[in-house]
C-alpha cells in the first residue's frame, strides 16, 4: 500500500514500451509483453470529455471518431471502438428512442407489442436508424487508429435487442405468455445482427457483444438457455464461420450462465463487479479470456485515483494468471462524470501492477 | 364452493400467473356477496405473498413475478369499483417512484408490488418524477416512507436532492428515505444520508417492516 500512497507524489509509473497493437499481436502469439492489457470501457458516456453533448455524439460519426482519438491519445487504452449502443439495433427496427445531451439514451416507445411481433422487420444496416452513422464512424476510427490499437465494434446481444424492441417488461412476460412468438422475434433479430456483423467482418475490426438483459438479475438460467443462448450462439457461429472470434459482456449477475457460456464459442468474457474474477478464472478461464471488473460507480466514478489503483491491483492479482488471458477493465461502462484522473489511474494500475506477467 | 376455497383459487391463480382464472374467481367471489377488500386481502395478496416467497428462494425470477402481478392487477381492476369507501387506518404509507431523468421502472414496480402485498398503502408516482413532487406527495398523504429508484448513474444525484430538499424544508425527520437500483449501493446511501438501501425488492420490504417496528417501539417508549 506504500506504493499506492505515493501515486501522484513521486511514484514513478513505468512507460509503455509497446503500442497496444503490438502488445495485442505479441499476446496472441503467446509471447511476453511489457504489461497486461487494460481497456477503458467508454462510449457515449465520455462525450463530455471532448465538449460534446451526448445527443450530438449519438448522431455524428465525426464526434464518435474524435472521442476515440482523444481517449486513445490521452490514456493509451488497449482498445478503441464503437458500439451500436444498447438501443441502436432496436431503433433501426422501429423503436423510438429519447435522446438528451446530458444523459444516456432511453427507450421511449417500443417498436412492437406482443401482438404485433409478426411485423418485426429486417433492417437495412446502411439506412436504418443510426446504424449507418455508427458504421461510418467505425470506418473513420479504423483509418485513423487501426495501425496503433485494436479497433472493435460492439453489437447488442439478441435478447437485449428484443427487450428494446418490445420493452423489457413485455419481453419478460412474453416468454411465459407467448414463447413461440418471442422465439419468432429472436430469429429476426439474429438475422439483423448478422447483417451488421457482416459489415464488421468486412471492416476487419474486432467484435464484442453487450447483453445486459440476459443477466440472472432478470431471468433464470433456464430462461437464458431457452430464449437467449440459442440465438446468441447463432450470431457467434456466424462470426466463427468467417474465421473470426468475439467477446461478451453481461452486466449484473451471470454466474448461473457460465456453464452455457463455455459452449457458446466466445473467446472473452467481461464480468460485472458483482461477480468474482477468481471464480470466473476457475470456471471460464480454461476456455476463454477474462476481463474485469473494477466497480464503475463506487470506485471509478466516485472514488479517488488511490481507490482505483487499490481495486485494480486486486483485480490484477486475481486475474493475471487466467489460462486464456486477462484484461483489466471496469465491471461495466464508465459512467458520465468519471474523472480523467481515475481513468489515468486505471491505465497506470496495469503499468504498475501488471508488469512481466 | 365455500369462501375459503374461493380465496384459495384466487391465490392459486396469482401464483400460477393465470389472469383468466384470477378474474373468473374474483367475479365468483363478488357474486357470492363477498367483500371486495376481503377478496383482495385473502385471495390476491395471499397469492402475491407466495410469489414473493418463491422469488426470494430463487424459484421464481422477474418474468414470473411480473406476470403474476399482471394477473393480480387484472383482479384488482375488477374489484376496485366494489371497494367500500376507505376507512381511516394506521396503515404504513409509501410514496414511490423513479427519479427525474430516468424511465426504467421495473425495479420500482417490483418494490411497489411487494409493498402492497405486505399490506402497505402505496402511492405510485410513476417514472421520471421531479424531486419536489415526491416530497409534496409524502406531505399530502402523511407518508412513512419515500422510496426512490433509478437504474442510471446520471440520475442518482436526484436521490441526494430529495434528502437535501427534505432538510431545507425542515421535513427530514418526518419520512424515511429508501433507495435502490442498479448503480446504487450502501456506500452511496451512507454518503447522501438516506435511511435505507436494499439490493432487491424483498429485502427492501423486510427493511421497511423493521424500521416500522422500531418506530412503533420508540413512540411507545416516548409515551411512557
Amino acid at each position: 500500500m506504500k506504493y499506492i500512497r505515493d501515486y501522484g507524489n513521486g511514484l514513478k509509473v513505468p512507460e509503455d514500451e509497446l503500442t497496444p497493437f503490438e502488445r495485442n499481436r505479441l499476446i496472441s502469439e503467446g509471447k511476453s509483453v511489457d504489461r497486461i492489457q487494460c481497456c477503458l470501457d467508454t462510449g457515449e458516456t465520455m462525450a463530455p470529455l471532448i465538449g460534446c453533448g451526448i445527443k450530438e455524439y449519438y448522431h455524428s460519426a465525426e464526434k464518435m471518431c474524435e472521442l476515440e482519438e482523444y481517449i486513445y491519445n490521452t490514456f493509451k487504452s488497449d482498445g478503441v471502438g464503437l458500439s451500436t449502443t444498447l438501443r441502436g439495433m432496436a431503433e433501426a427496427m422501429g423503436s423510438e428512442i429519447k435522446y438528451t445531451d446530458t444523459n444516456v439514451a432511453q427507450l421511449k416507445t417500443p417498436a412492437l407489442t406482443l401482438k404485433t411481433i409478426d411485423n418485426a422487420k429486417i433492417v437495412d444496416v446502411e439506412k436504418d436508424g443510426r446504424l449507418p452513422i455508427i458504421l461510418k464512424g467505425l470506418r473513420m476510427v479504423k483509418d485513423r487508429l487501426g495501425d496503433k490499437v485494436p479497433v472493435s465494434g460492439t453489437v447488442t446481444g439478441p435478447f437485449t435487442v428484443a427487450a428494446m424492441v418490445l420493452g423489457t417488461e413485455w419481453l419478460l412476460m412474453g416468454m411465459l405468455k407467448c414463447p413461440d412468438k418471442i422465439k419468432q422475434l429472436m430469429d429476426v433479430i439474429v438475422e439483423n445482427n448478422n447483417k451488421y456483423i457482416e459489415k464488421l467482418i468486412d471492416m476487419e475490426v474486432g467484435i464484442g457483444f453487450a447483453d445486459p438483459v440476459s443477466s440472472t438479475t432478470l431471468i433464470s438460467p433456464e430462461q437464458y438457455h431457452e430464449f437467449s443462448y440459442p440465438y446468441f450462439k447463432k450470431n457467434v457461429d456466424f462470426i466463427k464461420a468467417h474465421g473470426r472470434g468475439c467477446g461478451l459482456h453481461i452486466c449484473g449477475t451471470s454466474r448461473g450462465l457460465w456453464e452455457d457460456l463455455k459452449t457458446t464459442g466466445i473467446g472473452l468474457f467481461g464480468l460485472d463487479n458483482v461477480e468474482s474474477i477468481k471464480e470466473a478464472k476457475e470456471v471460464l478461464g480454461p476456455v476463454m479470456a477474462i476481463q474485469g471488473n473494477v466497480p464503475p460507480v463506487d470506485i471509478v466514478k466516485d472514488g479517488t485515483p488511490m481507490e482505483v489503483l487499490e481495486s485494480a491491483k486486486k483485480c490484477i492479482e486475481d486475474g493475471h494468471d487466467c489460462k486464456c488471458g486477462y484484461v483489466l477493465t471496469t465491471g461495466c461502462q464508465m459512467p458520465i462524470g468519471t474523472p480523467e484522473a481515475n481513468m489515468h489511474a486505471m491505465m497506470d494500475a496495469a503499468r504498475l501492477f501488471g508488469r512481466n506477467m | 364452493m365455500d369462501t375459503k376455497e374461493l380465496y384459495e383459487k384466487i391465490a392459486e391463480g396469482v401464483v400460477e400467473m393465470e389472469e383468466d382464472t384470477v378474474v373468473e374467481y374474483c367475479q365468483k367471489a363478488l357474486d357470492e356477496g363477498l367483500d371486495a377488500a376481503d377478496i383482495i386481502r385473502e385471495g390476491l395478496i395471499k397469492g402475491m405473498d407466495e410469489v414473493s416467497r418463491l422469488y426470494e428462494t430463487g424459484e421464481y425470477f422477474l418474468p414470473e413475478v411480473l406476470t403474476a402481478s399482471y394477473a393480480l392487477n387484472e383482479g384488482v381492476n375488477l374489484l376496485k369499483p366494489h371497494l367500500k369507501k376507505e376507512v381511516a387506518t394506521t396503515l404504513v404509507k409509501v410514496v414511490i417512484g423513479v427519479v427525474e431523468g430516468d424511465t426504467h421502472d421495473i425495479g420500482k414496480n417490483l418494490v411497489k408490488i411487494m409493498c402492497e402485498s405486505a399490506g402497505f398503502e402505496v402511492y405510485d408516482m410513476g417514472r421520471d418524477v421531479p424531486i419536489d413532487d415526491f416530497i409534496d406527495k409524502a406531505v399530502e398523504v402523511d407518508a412513512d416512507f419515500i422510496c426512490l429508484s433509478t437504474l442510471m448513474t446520471t440520475t442518482m444525484q436526484g436521490m441526494k436532492d430529495v434528502v437535501e430538499h427534505l432538510k431545507e424544508r425542515g421535513l427530514r425527520d418526518r419520512f424515511k428515505v429508501m433507495i435502490g437500483g442498479g448503480p446504487v449501493s450502501q456506500k452511496f446511501c451512507d454518503e447522501i444520508g438516506a435511511d435505507g438501501y436494499s439490493a432487491d425488492a424483498a429485502s427492501c420490504v423486510r427493511k421497511m417492516k423493521e424500521m416500522m417496528a422500531e418506530k412503533a417501539w420508540n413512540s411507545r417508549n416516548q409515551k411512557r
